[in-house]
């Protein structure tokens, strides 16, 4: 399972979660969802997203898996 | 021969006195170089306001007349008992959807500058001295520059107040001159004095003392300061300025309840609502918001005729200096959202959340610690009255999240929910 988790103030979060590694930058998430994902995953890679609920800026997101 | 004696003394006094006149800026002047030592400018006080998100709550009392007698007969209708239907009437109702507000992103910060100069007594006398009663500072430029690191930006000039006068302002730059009042701020700080100030000379005081211009671009304020005769801008100045954060988006819970809402024990949750709003896009939350402060000057030394208040007979030497120091704008505890939550700690999966219809879950995040409070009063009255300890707790129509299955009353208890801030960095809750 692959993880998106975006990291604001010094607080991680969940926002996505997939099968396979979907992740490429420029993609638009959700970002208010908290989703309960393995913390202790692999790191993959970082891709810049956007959120819808603020399309505005592009941030910084992580994919793990597990 | 008295008359053409007091003739010839009257046009050489006259003579005399034009020659005088105080419209003179100085006897002579000469620029020196450079001292950077002469003038210092502290940040000693800085305030910040933010604007708070609120959501439009509603109960019968703010309805017109017709709608409160209307509501009235539903609710009769509806709750023959009287303690429901006293409940009923004191319900409050939020506007349906979600809210979306700016609010933790934007603060207004007012800034005092305390802009001194060095004050030598000691080499008063001295030809290698810097320092005369009659020095002055006469040009002021500052600037102050925030890393772009920060996504912090400056939207917008707010006021601005020096000690000739203050400047009410709302755009991105000004440039404005202080004289409207002049004539009677002139007076009161006795620069001058009334009697040996001739009307011509009110005048050209009152055409202009102070200029002052203000830029600002996204990451940068200036400041500019220029006192025309006399005026010296050794004093404090406040600067109000608007600043932004880029946003990232959260989303906060507000629980009404079937009482009041003034935190009364016996109130239901009735509904959860949720407010989309944004909070500082900061990947970590530093300790605090560090500024660049710039400063340049020319110090006007009077070398000889300090002795007089007037400055035509001043042998004035020009000094030009800067500073560069970087300056504390505001902590983390200050810009930091005051989010609470409910739980037994922030690592993984130990605190509540909540499940919308559309099958995501989101944090249980309270905009306030009384909310969050108040709500976990309900939950552990509410578990502890539960005859099924299997039956998963809802909050309205929203299911509870615990540890990643639903929450169950007993566990209220057992694992000692408690409050704590979601940014764990903010640790005093001031309760």
């Amino acid at each position: 399972m692959y993880y998106l988790i975006v990291r604001n103030l010094g607080a991680p979060r969940c926002i996505d979660r997939n099968e396979t590694d979907i992740y490429e930058d420029g993609m638009s998430f959700e970002c208010t969802p908290n989703l309960d994902c393995n913390a202790k995953g692999e790191f993959v890679k970082e891709v810049e997203i956007t959120c819808t609920e603020y399309p505005e800026d592009t941030f910084v997101a992580m994919v793990f898996m597990d | 021969m008295k008359k053409l004696y007091f003739l010839l003394v009257g046009s050489m006094l006259l003579i005399f006195l034009s020659g005088c006149s105080t419209l003179k800026r100085f006897k002579s002047a000469q620029y020196m170089g450079i001292d950077n030592s002469l003038v210092d400018v502290a940040l000693f006080g800085t305030q910040l306001q933010e604007e708070m998100t609120s959501v439009e709550q509603k109960n019968l009392w703010g309805l017109s007349a017709n709608a409160q007698t209307q509501l009235i007969r539903i609710m009769h209708e509806r709750y023959p008992d009287n303690s429901q239907f006293i409940g009923a009437i004191n319900n409050e109702y939020s506007n349906p959807g979600y809210l979306t507000s700016p609010g933790y992103t934007t603060k207004e910060l007012r800034m005092v500058f305390g802009i001194s100069k060095r004050r030598d007594y000691a080499m008063l006398h001295e030809p290698a001295g810097r320092f005369s009663p009659a020095d002055r500072i006469e040009y002021l430029k500052f600037s102050l520059e925030i890393p772009s690191s920060y996504n912090l930006m400056f939207k917008e000039w707010n006021r601005f107040v020096t000690e000739y006068g203050e400047i009410d302002l709302a755009d991105v730059s000004f440039s404005r001159n202080l004289d409207l009042e002049a004539e009677r701020k002139v007076n009161k700080a006795g620069v001058g004095g009334k009697l040996s100030v001739s009307s011509q000379e009110k005048q050209e005081i009152r055409s202009r003392y102070l200029k002052l211009n203000g830029s600002m671009s996204k990451h940068r304020i200036s400041i500019e300061e220029e006192g025309t005769r006399e005026i010296d801008l050794t004093g404090n100045v406040t600067a109000g300025v608007v600043l932004e954060f880029s946003g990232f988006p959260e989303r906060v819970a507000f629980p009404l309840f079937s009482d009041t809402g003034t935190g009364g024990s016996s109130g239901e949750v009735a509904a959860l609502r949720f407010v989309d709003v944004l909070v500082p896009a900061m990947e970590e939350a530093p300790d605090t918001i560090m500024a660049r402060l710039t400063v340049e000057y020319i110090y006007r030394h009077v070398a000889s005729g300090w002795n007089t208040f007037a400055e035509w007979d001043d042998r004035v030497e020009y000094y030009s200096g800067n500073l560069k120091k970087q300056i504390p704008l505001f902590t983390r505890k200050e810009f930091l959202p005051p989010f609470y939550c409910i739980g037994t700690g922030m690592e993984g999966k130990e605190v509540l959340k909540v499940r919308h219809n559309q099958g995501r879950t989101y944090l249980l995040q309270f905009s306030n610690y009384s909310d969050a409070s108040r709500f976990l009063d309900w939950l552990d009255a509410w578990s502890r009255r539960q005859a099924e300890p299997g039956m998963p707790v809802f909050a309205g129509d929203q299911e509870l999240i615990y540890q990643g299955k639903p929450l169950l009353p007993g566990q209220v208890v057992s694992d000692q929910l408690k409050v704590i801030p979601v940014f764990s960095n903010l640790i005093s809750t001031g309760y």
